[in-house]
C-alpha cells in the first residue's frame, strides 16, 4: 500500500492560512504590553504529560518515583499496540529529523573518525550482523544478534564463525562500484582493513586468518576464543565496503559513502541538510513482516547541530517528525503539540553519561580511601531530584542489559556490590583522615557543551566544597573542546586532578566496558587505570562463551571496579524521545539514539501511516 | 583626496595585519589544536606526530602564520582542516552573503523605521506619541538581541505557530525561500538598530530644530514638511550615518548568536563553527573578512561625511 508523498507546504501558506483572530490579536498585545517578564511567566506554565497511565513492568525498588511512572507510561512495550499497528507497513514519505554534523565530511569508515560515522553509516552500508530494533523489540536488552548482511552464521567451534552472505546483494549504483554484487572477497577486504584501523581493530586483534571458501561464504578463523567478537560485531560500524572505492580512497572512498545500504546519500551539506534517497535495489526484508525495506522514499534531515530551540519550534510546526528532549518538562510540552503524539522513555546507555575521571597516580588521590572519600560528599539521590526531575538514576558506564536486567542497578544494589556510593559526609571525613590528608584542594575540569551535565558537575563541585575541599572548576566551553580532548584523550591533564567526561565505552558488547576501559593495555583505557587484578579479569571474560561464567567473571570486574572508586559514578539520565503518531519503528534503544546516533540503522525501518 | 585615500588605504592594511596577528594568536595560544579535536582516541605518538606533520601543525608559531599569510597574498586562504579539505574561500564565499544580506536588511529596516520614528519624535516632542517611540526605542536599547531572538523562537512556536525554515537556499536560487528564512532575524537585528537610529536621528533633529536657519525657514512661511525635510533632515543625517557605521560592527557581532539560533550559514555561524574546531585557516580567514568588511564601512562613512556634507567636501581640500 502506498501514499501520495508529502510535499511540504508552503512557508507563507502556513504562515498566512490562519487569518488573526480576536484571540491571537489579543495576544499579541499582551505581549507586547505586559512585556518580557509577563511573557516569561506565561510562557513557562506548565504543560501536564497527556498519556494515559498504563500497566507497565514493575519498577525496580530506589528508583525514583517519578521515574518509574514516566517509564511505565511511555515504556516501549506499548509501541507495538500502537494504533495503525494492525494495518502493517506502508511505502513512501519523506521521514525529516533534526541531525548533527558530527564528522568532518570525510566518509572513511576506517579511519580514526569511524567512531563518529557509527551515526552517519548505517544508512549507506550493511554490516555482517546487527541488533534488532522496531517497534517490536525490547530495545533496553540489544543482546540478541540478527542478521544484516550475513543470512546466517556458525560458530563450530570457539575458533571458528562462518558467515553465509545472500546472493544478489548489491552495492549502490555509483562509480567506480557501479551496482556489482557482493562477495565474499568484499567482507574478507573489510575486515582486514579493520584489523589495522584504530577504531575496529580492538575488536579483530584475536582474529588469526580470514577465508573465503566460496563467494558467498566467509570463514573467520581466531588465534583464541573470542567471546565478545559477534555481539561487537553489531557495533554500527563494522560495515561491508567495496577494494575497488578503498583503493581510490581520496578520490572516492572518503568523498562518498558508496555501500549496500538502505539509502544513496544525496547531500551532506553542513550546516544545511543531510539528504538521502531509497536504495531501488536493496537486498533486506524486514525480518518481521517479510517487506521489502526500506519503507520511506527519501530522509531530510536538516543539521540544526543541537540547536534545541530550533528543533523544539521545527516539531511543534510539524516539519520535523521526532524530537529528543532534554528535560521532562520540553517532554511534556512536545508530547503535547499534537494530540497523536507518541513518547518513549529509555534506559540510558551506558556509553554516555556524566561521572568522573581521577588521576590515579597522582597523590593524594592515589588512595583508594580518598577517591572514595569524594564519592561519599556526592548526594546521587539529591542531583537526580533536584537537576535531573527525577529522571535519572545512578551511574555505573557497565552494561545491565548484559546481565538480563531490564532496570539500571539501583543504589542498594550498587552498594552491595561494593560501591563506595551513598551521600555520607561523615564517613567521608573519616576516610580523608585515615588518608592522612588535612586539607585537599582539587582542579575538576569539565565540559559545559551538554548543559545538563553542566549542572551536575558543577553540584558535585558544592558538594564536595560543603565537605572541606578546596575545589578549583575549569570548566570547558564548546569553543574549547580542543584543550578538553587534549587533556582527556591525550592525557594531558597538567594540574588536572579530576576530570567530569560524558562518554564511556562505547560499545555493543560489555567487553567494551570491562577490557577497554580497564585493561591497562588497551588503546581505550584514558582512565589511568593500571591494576593486575583488572587485567587479569578483563582478558579472562574475552575468552568465556559461557554466559553465565562470562557474567560472573564481569561482575567481579565490576565490584573490583567500585571498591577501588576509580571512577567517581554520579547519574545516568534517562532519554527521552517524542514522535508523531504517524510515524512508526523511531525507537530509541538502550545503547542507541534512533535516528541521529547508532540507531540510524533503524532508519531502513521507519515507516508512515499516512502523509504528514 | 587621493593622499588621503593612500594613506587610509595603508592605515587598513596595518589594522588588518594586527588583527590577523591577534586572531592568529588568541586561537593557537589555548591548548589543544585542530587535530585533538579530530581524534577522540589515543592513537600511538608516532601516528600523532605524522598527522600533525600533515596537517602542517608541527612547524614554528611564525612559520605557519607566515605560511598563512603568503598564501592569502597569493589569494589563497588555506584549506579547512575539517570538511574534506574544502578551500577556506569556498567557505567563507557561501557564507559572505548570507550576513551581508542580514546586515543590509537590518540596516534598511533601522533607517525606514528609526528615521521617521526619530524625526516625528522630534518634531511632536513630549506629545504621547514621543513618549511611544521613546519607549519602543528603549525597549529595543534594553534587550539583547540574543534574548529577544530566543522569545521568538521559543513563543513564536507556541503562540502564533511560528517557526524559521530548517533548510537554507541563497537569495538568487530561490528569493522566497531565502527571504522565509531571513525575515525574522533581520527584524531582530533591525529593530534593535532601529532603536539606537530612532534615538540618535531624534536628539539630531532637535539639535538642527533649534538653529537659526530653521527659525529663518519658519519665519519665511514654509511649510511644515519644507522646513522638516529639507532643512532639518538633511542637516540632521551626518550622525545618524556616522552612528550607523559604527553600528554595522555591533551588528557583525549580533549575526553570530542570530545565526546560530536562526541556523543561518554565515559568517558569524563559520566563526563559531571553526573555533570551536580549531579549524585554524577558517577562523583566521573568517576574521579577516569580517575586519576587512568593519574597515571598509568605517572608510565608507568617512566618504559619506564628503558627500553629505558640503562644508567637509570644501574643507577636505586641505584637511581631510
Amino acid at each position: 500500500m502506498r501514499y501520495v508523498n508529502d510535499d511540504e507546504e508552503s512557508y507563507w501558506s502556513r504562515m498566512f492560512r490562519k487569518r488573526l483572530t480576536r484571540r491571537q490579536a489579543l495576544r499579541m498585545a499582551a505581549l507586547g504590553g505586559a512585556g518580557a517578564l509577563s511573557a516569561a511567566y506565561l510562557a513557562c506554565r506548565g504543560e501536564g504529560p497527556t498519556a494515559t497511565v498504563a500497566p507497565g513492568e514493575s519498577p525496580a525498588a530506589g528508583v525514583s518515583s517519578v521515574l518509574a511512572d514516566y517509564r511505565s507510561r511511555f515504556h516501549y512495550s506499548k509501541l507495538k499496540d500502537l494504533p495503525g499497528q494492525k494495518e502493517g507497513p506502508k511505502y513512501g514519505g519523506t521521514f525529516r529529523f533534526s541531525h548533527y554534523q558530527g564528522f568532518t565530511g570525510a566518509w572513511d569508515i576506517t579511519g580514526p573518525e569511524a567512531d563518529a560515522l557509527a551515526s552517519f553509516a548505517p544508512n549507506h552500508f550493511n554490516g555482517l550482523v546487527t541488533f534488532r530494533q522496531d517497534d517490536f523489540s525490547n530495545v533496553h536488552n540489544l543482546y540478541e544478534v540478527v542478521s544484516d548482511l550475513a543470512q546466517r552464521w556458525e560458530t563450530p567451534d570457539q575458533l571458528t564463525v562462518t558467515f553465509r552472505l545472500p546472493q544478489g546483494a548489491r552495492f549502490h549504483n555509483v562509480p567506480p562500484v557501479s551496482g556489482r554484487e557482493v562477495t565474499s572477497e568484499d567482507v574478507k577486504f573489510s575486515l582486514e582493513v579493520y584489523k589495522q584501523s584504530v577504531a575496529q581493530g580492538p575488536i579483530l586483534a584475536d582474529v588469526d586468518r580470514i577465508e573465503t571458501p566460496d563467494r558467498y561464504t566467509v570463514t573467520v578463523r581466531f588465534a583464541r576464543p573470542a567471546a565478545y567478537f559477534l555481539q561487537s560485531l553489531t557495533y554500527p560500524v563494522f560495515l561491508v565496503f567495496a577494494r575497488e572505492a578503498y583503493e581510490r580512497k581520496e578520490e572516492v572512498f572518503v568523498r562518498q559513502p558508496i555501500g549496500t545500504g538502505p539509502f544513496v546519500l544525496e547531500r551532506w551539506d553542513p550546516p544545511n541538510i543531510y539528504s538521502m534517497r531509497k536504495n531501488p535495489q536493496y537486498f533486506r526484508k524486514d525480518p518481521r513482516t517479510g517487506m521489502q525495506l526500506p519503507y520511506v522514499d527519501a530522509i531530510e534531515a536538516p543539521i540544526l547541530n543541537l540547536n534545541v530551540t530550533l528543533e523544539e519550534a521545527a516539531f511543534r510546526d510539524g516539519r520535523i517528525h521526532t524530537i529528543w528532549t532534554h528535560t521532562r518538562r520540553a517532554f511534556d510540552q512536545m508530547l503535547a503539540t499534537f494530540p497523536d503524539n507518541v513518547g518513549q522513555v529509555t534506559t540510558p546507555p551506558p556509553g554516555f553519561q556524566p561521572y568522573i575521571t581521577v588521576k590515579l597516580d597522582k597523590p593524594p588521590l592515589n588512595d583508594q580511601r580518598v577517591r572514595a572519600a569524594l564519592q561519599h560528599l556526592i548526594d546521587i539521590d539529591a542531583i537526580v531530584e533536584g537537576i535531573l526531575e527525577g529522571m535519572a538514576g545512578p551511574g555505573l558506564a557497565h552494561d545491565f542489559s548484559f546481565f538480563g536486567k531490564e532496570w539500571p542497578w539501583t543504589l542498594e544494589e550498587l552498594q552491595a556490590m561494593g560501591a563506595n556510593m551513598g551521600y555520607d559526609p561523615q564517613k567521608a571525613r573519616q576516610l580523608l583522615s585515615a588518608a592522612g590528608v588535612g586539607r585537599l584542594r582539587i582542579k575538576f575540569m569539565y565540559g559545559i557543551g551538554e548543559p545538563i551535565h553542566a549542572e551536575v558537575y558543577r553540584t558535585v563541585a558544592n558538594f564536595w566544597r560543603q565537605g572541606g575541599i578546596e575545589v578549583v572548576q575549569d570548566e570547558v566551553p564548546i569553543t574549547e573542546i580542543a584543550r578538553f580532548n587534549a587533556a582527556f584523550f591525550g592525557k594531558q591533564w597538567g594540574d588536572v586532578d579530576v576530570m567530569g567526561f560524558s562518554f564511556a565505552g562505547p560499545g555493543m558488547d560489555e567487553d567494551q566496558y570491562c577490557y577497554g576501559p580497564l585493561n591497562s593495555r588497551s588503546p581505550r583505557n584514558f582512565y589511568w587505570v593500571n591494576d593486575p587484578t583488572l587485567d587479569e579479569l578483563t582478558e579472562r571474560q574475552r575468552r568465556q562463551f559461557d554466559i553465565n561464567e562470562r557474567r560472573r567473571t564481569v561482575e567481579e570486574i565490576i565490584k573490583r571496579e567500585l571498591s577501588q572508586s576509580y571512577r567517581i559514578w554520579l547519574v545516568n539520565i534517562y532519554k527521552m524521545a517524542v514522535r508523531r503518531g504517524f510515524v512508526f519503528n523511531v525507537v530509541d534503544t538502550i545503547h542507541a539514539w534512533h535516528n541521529i546516533g547508532w540507531g540510524s540503522k533503524g532508519n531502513e525501518m521507519v515507516w508512515f501511516s499516512r502523509a504528514p | 583626496m587621493t593622499s588621503y585615500l593612500v594613506r587610509r588605504g595603508a592605515a587598513s592594511i596595518v589594522v588588518l595585519l594586527l588583527v590577523s596577528i591577534v586572531a592568529f594568536l588568541l586561537i593557537h595560544l589555548q591548548k589543544g589544536d585542530a587535530l585533538t579535536v579530530k581524534l577522540r582516541q589515543r592513537l600511538p605518538e608516532e601516528q600523532v606526530q605524522q598527522l600533525r606533520a600533515e596537517m602542517g601543525l608541527d612547524k614554528p608559531l611564525w612559520e605557519q602564520y607566515w605560511t598563512w599569510l603568503s598564501g592569502v597574498l597569493r589569494g589563497d586562504m588555506g584549506r579547512s582542516f575539517f570538511r574534506e579539505q574544502q578551500p577556506v574561500w569556498d567557505r567563507i564565499k557561501a557564507a559572505l552573503p548570507v550576513t551581508v544580506e542580514l546586515v543590509a536588511l537590518a540596516i534598511v529596516i533601522s533607517v525606514i523605521v528609526g528615521v521617521p520614528a526619530g524625526v516625528i519624535s522630534a518634531v511632536r516632542r513630549n506629545s504621547l506619541l514621543d513618549q511611544v517611540t521613546r519607549l519602543f526605542s528603549v525597549i529595543g536599547l534594553t534587550i539583547p538581541v540574543f534574548w529577544l531572538a530566543t522569545i521568538v523562537l521559543v513563543y513564536g512556536g507556541i503562540w502564533f505557530s511560528y517557526s524559521p525554515p530548517l533548510t537554507f537556499q541563497q537569495f538568487w536560487e530561490s528569493p522566497m525561500r531565502n527571504l522565509e528564512a531571513m525575515w525574522m532575524p533581520g527584524l531582530i537585528l533591525g529593530y534593535a538598530l532601529s532603536a539606537i537610529t530612532m534615538r540618535i536621528t531624534r536628539s539630531s533633529v532637535l539639535e538642527v530644530m533649534r538653529q537659526d536657519y530653521v527659525r529663518t525657514a519658519w519665519a519665511k512661511g514654509l511649510g511644515e514638511q519644507v522646513v522638516i525635510v529639507r532643512h532639518v533632515l538633511a542637516n540632521s543625517l551626518i550622525p545618524v550615518i556616522t552612528v550607523l557605521g559604527n553600528q554595522f560592527v555591533y551588528i557583525i557581532g549580533s549575526t553570530v548568536i542570530v545565526e546560530y539560533l536562526f541556523h543561518l550559514p554565515g559568517l558569524g555561524f563559520v566563526a563559531f563553527e571553526s573555533i570551536a574546531t580549531r579549524d585554524y585557516f577558517l577562523v583566521q580567514g573568517t576574521v579577516l573578512v569580517i575586519g576587512a568588511m568593519v574597515v571598509a564601512m568605517n572608510f565608507l562613512v568617512d566618504l559619506s561625511y564628503a558627500w553629505l556634507d558640503p562644508r567637509v567636501r570644501l574643507a577636505g581640500t586641505t584637511q581631510i
